[in-house]
């Protein structure tokens, strides 16, 4: 995971632990656009779901699991 | 109503001395190793079994149903042991194993060529000349349990056992329409589990479920079978590129979707079509995170599977964690969460909605019902008058052993005992199209 190109798994937590009932792709990729390419960010949201730290709610909405809710 | 264990592992003729395995455990090794299992290498549902080394075939859906279906149990059953509903599993009565043995046993009945053909041999069996007619029809379903009950071989026929001798929890489990054929009444004259020539058989394995409702092993199986088949069509289907995501995701095809969901729907609600129209907004929401399957054409690139990939794992655990054990005396054994049911309902119409009107297709199923007509004519026809030395050696017992059912019932039965290679091989044998080999080890 050090090696991880940015964003990093952390960058995307944080943005979805600001918004407890999930964010769409789209306005996951808005908030991140600033600072990161739009490839690079998909690349790292396949990596937060094949971790298991990012899950669709029943909404199909992208929130953080429960064990990465929290803040570490 | 509650069952015991002894209730559950009870055997009609147990015949065979228990041994180092648990009831459930025996009961799915005798499925895994019958060879109507073996058989269903050799079939599909919508494209024929081969074509293209693509499509699943029935027997890697039932992998995919098994292990999803045990997958269910075991999650209940934490779920429930954590919220210290521990009982509430003892109640109804589940072992993954259980679930397991029935989702292998789930497809057995389908013959070859998937609905069309089972479509066919329903107007076949009903239809039968020469005072053959079995209004009982023919169901996947119901020929699945006649083949655990009758047709599977396993032990001597000298001793009144045919089938597999299940147990009647495994027996119950495969009963996703628990009842048999009614046509006066709408739900029970177009899906049905048992055919009457199984009365018996299927009184026994319901003698703790009296009404219409499945046990919960059933309904864990079925909505095993509903997830496996809804992700794997959409696999498929997607991988061999005719399903337009674009059209679908940026609105030109969704109201004809929505429309033949709806109109599919048996006894849909009032608000069908809003709940599809929000179950596709989900899907489309969902997608997105995964451009690769939605932006591009399929060419396996290492990306696209991955992504692919990603996106089939995510719904099936999305679907497996919205089952959940009801407690006792519910109207239905298992809740599953509605956004799931919704969903599901709507990805296993949208592959074959885009498959169904290929023309290819249409004129393959045309000949496909040929084959199975003529088929069914000449086992029956034959057969009723005793020439069943024309019929390939591994199907005559059905003609010495099961006499009584009649002859309809019968050649219904070879016919959905061939793999679809078998079924072009052995017609064109029997119409005189090619003589083949006298020596070919299947249809000699």
């Amino acid at each position: 995971m050090e090696h991880d190109m940015p964003p990093k798994d952390e960058e995307i937590l944080d943005v979805l632990r600001k918004h407890d009932d999930g964010l769409s792709a789209d306005e996951l990729i808005r908030f991140l656009l600033a600072s990161h390419d739009e490839q690079q960010i998909i690349e790292a949201l396949q990596r937060v779901l094949e971790r298991g730290k990012v899950d669709f709610s029943p909404d199909a909405l992208l929130v953080a699991t429960p064990e990465f809710a929290q803040a570490a | 109503m509650q069952w015991t264990q002894p209730d559950r592992d009870a055997r009609r003729f147990a015949i065979s001395p228990k041994d180092q395995r648990t009831e459930a455990e025996r009961d799915k090794d005798r499925i895994l190793y019958s060879s109507a299992f073996h058989r269903l290498a050799g079939i599909t549902q919508i494209v024929r079994a081969g074509e293209q080394d693509i499509f699943h075939t029935r027997q890697q859906h039932t992998y995919k149903v098994a292990q999803i279906g045990r997958r269910l149990a075991e999650n209940c059953i934490r779920t429930c042991a954590k919220n210290e509903q521990s009982q509430w599993i003892a109640w109804h009565g589940l072992d993954p194993e259980t679930v397991e043995a029935a989702c292998i046993a789930h497809d057995l009945g389908h013959p070859p060529f998937g609905h069309a053909a089972e479509t066919s041999l329903d107007e076949l069996v009903r239809k039968a000349p020469d005072g053959d007619a079995n209004t009982d029809g023919y169901e996947g379903n119901a020929q699945t349990f006649r083949i655990l009950t009758k047709l599977a071989i396993r032990f001597g026929n000298d001793n009144q056992c045919l089938g597999l001798d299940l147990t009647r929890a495994t027996l119950a489990a495969v009963l996703k329409y628990p009842w048999l054929r009614d046509h006066d009444d709408v739900k029970k004259k177009g899906k049905w589990s048992a055919y009457k020539s199984e009365t018996n058989d299927f009184h026994w394995a319901r003698e703790f479920h009296p009404g219409d409702g499945k046990t919960a092993e059933a309904e864990l199986m079925d909505w095993a079978d509903d997830i496996a088949y809804s992700v794997h069509d959409l696999e498929d289907f997607h991988r061999v590129g005719v399903i337009p995501w674009w059209s679908i995701l940026k609105d030109g095809q969704r109201d004809n979707l929505i429309t033949q969901v709806v109109g599919n729907w048996f006894a849909a609600p009032m608000d069908a079509a809003a709940r599809m129209r929000a179950a596709l907004d989900r899907i489309a929401l969902v997608i997105r995170s995964f451009p690769k399957v939605t932006d591009e054409p399929y060419d396996g690139s290492r990306d696209q599977r991955r992504q692919l990939r990603n996106f089939t794992s995510k719904l099936i655990g999305r679907y497996i964690q919205a089952a959940k054990i009801a407690p006792p005396e519910s109207e239905r054994p298992v809740e599953i969460e509605r956004f799931a049911e919704d969903e599901v309902r709507l990805l296993k119409h949208l592959a074959r909605h885009y498959v169904i009107g290929l023309p290819a297709l249409k004129a393959q199923q045309y000949g496909q019902s040929r084959i199975v007509a003529d088929l069914f004519e000449i086992f029956r026809s034959e057969g009723r008058t005793g020439r069943i030395d024309l019929f390939p050696p591994r199907l005559r017992y059905i003609w010495e052993d099961l006499a009584g059912d009649g002859p309809a019932r019968l050649a219904a039965d070879c016919v959905a005992a061939l793999t679809e290679n078998e079924a072009y091989q052995l017609h064109r044998r029997l119409t005189g199209y090619e003589s083949g080999s006298v020596l070919d080890p299947i249809v000699r």
